[in-house]
């Protein structure tokens, strides 16, 4: 798989989490591995030139700043499980939007679905009918975040 | 003269950002109210004065692209600006929503932008805060 898609990947994220909610990401080799049984994960389809599923996966303990700081909230222990649940599944909605027009043809039409609550099985047991995918894993200044794309197409990259 | 505006979109938290935003733009606002949906959305537009929308294009019920293909066939709802603030990437369906007139802003967006776009379709003359 081209090395560039990851990059592309990170940059992506990196972009939203930054736009979003004054959240810096970076993929720097000080990369704390992030547990799946202790984050909370989003995943999304989509379909369109080629289709597939994004998942999004964060630290629990870096949610509730993403979610106060996208809603402008000062105190973080203010936001709900529901909008820290809520907020995951919009960011993850925005890089998966932003991310496959610049995979793909601009002009290229996706359906991108409605995103969801995902377990961490969802990683480490992925469906056999993706062929490829693509990684991203990011040190934000609390926890970290990873990101990555499954591709059902074979013949994509 | 304060605009009465309406946002849809099916996040909650996406309607509690862009509300926040629209106070942080010096333009004068009315009433803010929310739809999580088209069809909500509609449903506000007929029984309350609604100066502009801000909507989400990918909503359960009844989608963003619906709802502005609703209003411009009713003669009451058919000139009431519209700004889509969506993740939709596509230039093809970004092309076919400008056709309809109403504004593109791709998520994430930045108060400056919300607020340069709100002022070119409304002509409330007021500058950015920044």
């Amino acid at each position: 798989m081209n090395p560039k898609y990851e990059e592309l990947l990170a940059e992506i994220t990196t972009q939203t989490l930054e736009k979003l909610a004054f959240i810096f990401a970076s993929s720097e080799d000080d990369f704390n591995a992030l547990i799946l049984e202790e984050a909370e994960i989003a995943k999304v389809y989509f379909k369109g030139p080629f289709s597939g599923m994004l998942v999004f996966a964060i630290s629990k303990f870096a949610l509730p700043e993403l979610a106060a700081n996208m809603l402008g909230e000062d105190d973080q222990d203010t936001v709900t499980m529901e909008q820290q649940q809520d907020t995951l599944k919009e960011t993850l909605n925005i890089i998966c939007g932003n991310l496959l027009p610049e995979l793909s043809d601009k002009t290229a039409v996706f359906d991108i679905g409605a995103p969801e609550m995902a377990e961490p099985s969802i990683l480490n047991h992925p469906d056999k009918k993706y062929h490829h995918n693509i990684s991203a894993s990011l040190s934000l200044d609390d926890g970290s975040c990873v990101v990555t794309l499954f591709i059902e197409d074979e013949a994509f990259g | 003269m304060a605009l009465n505006v309406l946002i849809v979109d099916d996040s909650g938290v996406m309607r509690a950002m862009i509300k926040k935003t629209l106070q942080m733009t010096d333009i004068e606002f009315g009433d803010v109210l929310e739809a999580k949906d088209g069809q909500q959305g509609l449903e506000i537009l007929k029984s309350q004065w609604i100066d502009l929308v801000l909507a989400d294009i990918n909503m359960p019920v009844m989608n963003g692209e619906e709802m502005i293909n609703q209003m411009k066939a009713d003669l009451a709802l058919k000139d009431i600006p519209v700004v889509v603030i969506s993740t939709e990437g596509s230039e093809t369906r970004i092309e076919r929503l400008k056709e309809k007139g109403v504004k593109f802003i791709r998520k994430p967006f930045t108060p400056e932008i919300i607020s340069e776009v709100i002022n070119d379709l409304i002509g409330t003359g007021a500058g950015n805060e920044s």
